[in-house]
């Protein structure tokens, strides 16, 4: 999850990279700090960079780092043989690390040779079982031939070990919505709202899941986690103020007739405001549209 | 089932939804359709109308019917299963087309597939074709199909990179063509649409294209991708 500050301060080198100038080594440092994703610029520009000698000698120890990352987003882009030479000049200059044979056996995975893989990375655990990356690796290749449970099941066992892992939850998440198991995904969102209080983006994420389940007391809770996503956000965020709204409607369809809370006809209307107010500044062409939506479900709400 | 549907699409529609899916290779993407239906059995079939449609078993019988898919709408790249921003997007582009009158509406969805050799219409996509069939009982799925999509590249094909999917009163959706559906098909309504997503491809537009998902995290970009084929 990057912010939008550096989103951008990250869209400006790319665009300086792509148009041939810019600090190809800046950009790629940035991508891993971020740790984004954008493979075909990292590798089509870092090997680039790899391959001109002079370039090459000013980047000191961080050489190894880019070999690794140009590898990987080779990998990625399904550019093996170039990957192959990263991964060679590692190999050649870290003869025993465990690290490379990582890379190696991301490179059968890449192959669609998972037999290779699965025996590369069950040797190199046996002598390094709590490495973390190792274990995801096997969680890749479940995923990665389809196989969405087997893929659950090892991120669940690897869970219980490195349960302070935010990302494997997340991907955890992910995966129980790809299999529609809602109730499931928004455990992983618990586990995360409790050991990040203040990430409104875990609030946002639970919120969406109790909508997606429904009833009356999900929704109700939905709008909820939607308001401390809000506060949060400094309400910024408006996939947090449309669900206020959507849930508003969504819990007027479900009670039908009687209204016993008030005040969330003006949390509705609070959120209504904000929005237009938005998109007055931000998208003046879309105003009448969202008014008129939100019109719509304002008088939907206290008929 | 006595005529044959024609699905009709036209370019500006196909292509940019294999743009779409090609600005996220590594993520499904999903988003809909936007047309009309001709030929059809008259009521029912009014932009948003949720009223007394034709469901079940009732085919429209008799005639040939035709939708065209005249325009799509890129939806989202993450979280293709959870339900409340699906639907305010679903809210905003019905509220949209209706308001131009020009007899537009939602007339199908388009799927791609995460994984590269996952030719499987997912139970995600079904559902949310569901919806939309309650909707607009002919409409249509077109799913992205990655080995015509290579085949593309690699010298020219003139039929579409997508399968279509309709569907049937009682074994749901199923595939169109030879061994599926064969009253149903899907064809390109100029014959350049293929020969302009391969320039397109090869100028990277995929990255001018904008979706819901990227509105909702800047609404300054516009989902109607206005400028995309200039």
């Amino acid at each position: 999850m990057v912010g939008a500050t550096e989103e951008m301060e990250l869209q400006k080198l790319e665009r300086d990279v792509e148009g041939g100038g810019g600090d190809v080594a800046q950009y790629l440092a940035l991508v891993r700090k971020l740790r984004v994703r954008r493979s075909s610029t990292v590798a089509r520009h870092g090997l680039a960079l790899l391959n001109n000698s002079s370039a090459r000698s000013k980047l000191g120890a961080d050489v190894w780092t880019i070999y690794e990352q140009v590898a990987i987003a080779a990998l990625d882009c399904h550019a093996l043989e170039a990957a192959k030479e990263c991964i060679g000049a590692l190999r050649t200059k870290f003869p025993e690390s465990m690290r490379v044979a990582r890379l190696e056996g991301m490179w059968w995975e890449a192959k669609g040779a998972w037999q290779q893989a699965e025996s590369l990375y069950s040797d190199l655990l046996a002598d390094n079982p709590s490495d973390s990356a190792l274990h995801k690796r096997r969680i890749a290749m479940a995923k990665a031939q389809g196989n969405l449970i087997g893929a659950v099941e090892a991120t669940n066992k690897y869970l219980e070990t490195f349960m302070a892992d935010h990302d494997a939850w997340r991907e955890l998440a992910d995966m129980y919505i790809l299999l529609q198991m809602y109730k499931q995904a928004a455990f992983c969102f618990e586990e995360l709202i409790l050991s990040q209080p203040t990430n409104a983006l875990y609030h946002l994420g639970y919120a969406e899941l109790l909508y997606t389940m429904g009833g009356l007391d999900n929704l109700r809770a939905a709008r909820k986690y939607y308001a401390a996503a809000i506060e949060m956000s400094g309400g910024q965020n408006m996939r947090a103020l449309f669900g206020i709204c959507m849930c508003g409607t969504a819990i007027t369809q479900t009670k039908g007739r009687g209204r016993d809370e008030k005040d969330s006809v003006d949390l509705l209307s609070l959120a209504g405001s904000v929005i237009v107010k938005q998109y007055k500044e931000k998208c003046p062409n879309k105003v009448d549209l969202i008014t008129s939506i939100l019109d719509k479900q304002l008088v939907a709400n206290i008929a | 089932m006595v005529g044959s549907t024609k699905y009709e699409i036209a370019q500006t529609a196909y292509v940019k939804l294999v743009l779409h899916a090609l600005k996220h290779k590594t993520s499904a993407v999903n988003g809909v359709l936007i047309g009309r239906v001709i030929g059809a059995a008259a009521a029912g079939t009014e932009a948003g109308t949720a009223g007394a449609a034709s469901s079940g078993g009732k085919e429209s019988g008799g005639g040939n019917v035709t939708i065209e898919i005249l325009d799509s709408v890129p939806f989202f790249h993450s979280h293709l299963g959870i339900l409340p921003m699906l639907e305010l997007a679903l809210i905003q582009v019905d509220e949209y087309f209706a308001s131009l009158k020009s007899g537009l509406s939602i007339v199908g969805y388009y799927h791609a597939n995460e994984c590269f050799d996952d030719y499987e219409l997912s139970s995600i996509a079904r559902k949310i074709g569901d919806h939309i069939a309650r909707y607009c009982p002919q409409a249509g799925i077109l799913l992205l199909d990655n080995r015509q999509l290579g085949a593309l590249s690699k010298g020219g094909t003139k039929k579409p990179v997508v399968q279509l999917y309709v569907r049937e009163a009682v074994r749901g959706w199923r595939q169109s063509g030879p061994g599926g559906v064969q009253s149903a098909d899907l064809v390109l309504k100029e014959a350049t649409a293929n020969s302009i997503l391969t320039d397109y491809i090869s100028e990277h537009r995929e990255q001018l294209v904008v979706d819901f998902d990227e509105h909702l995290d800047d609404i300054s970009k516009d989902w109607l991708n206005a400028n995309l084929f200039n």
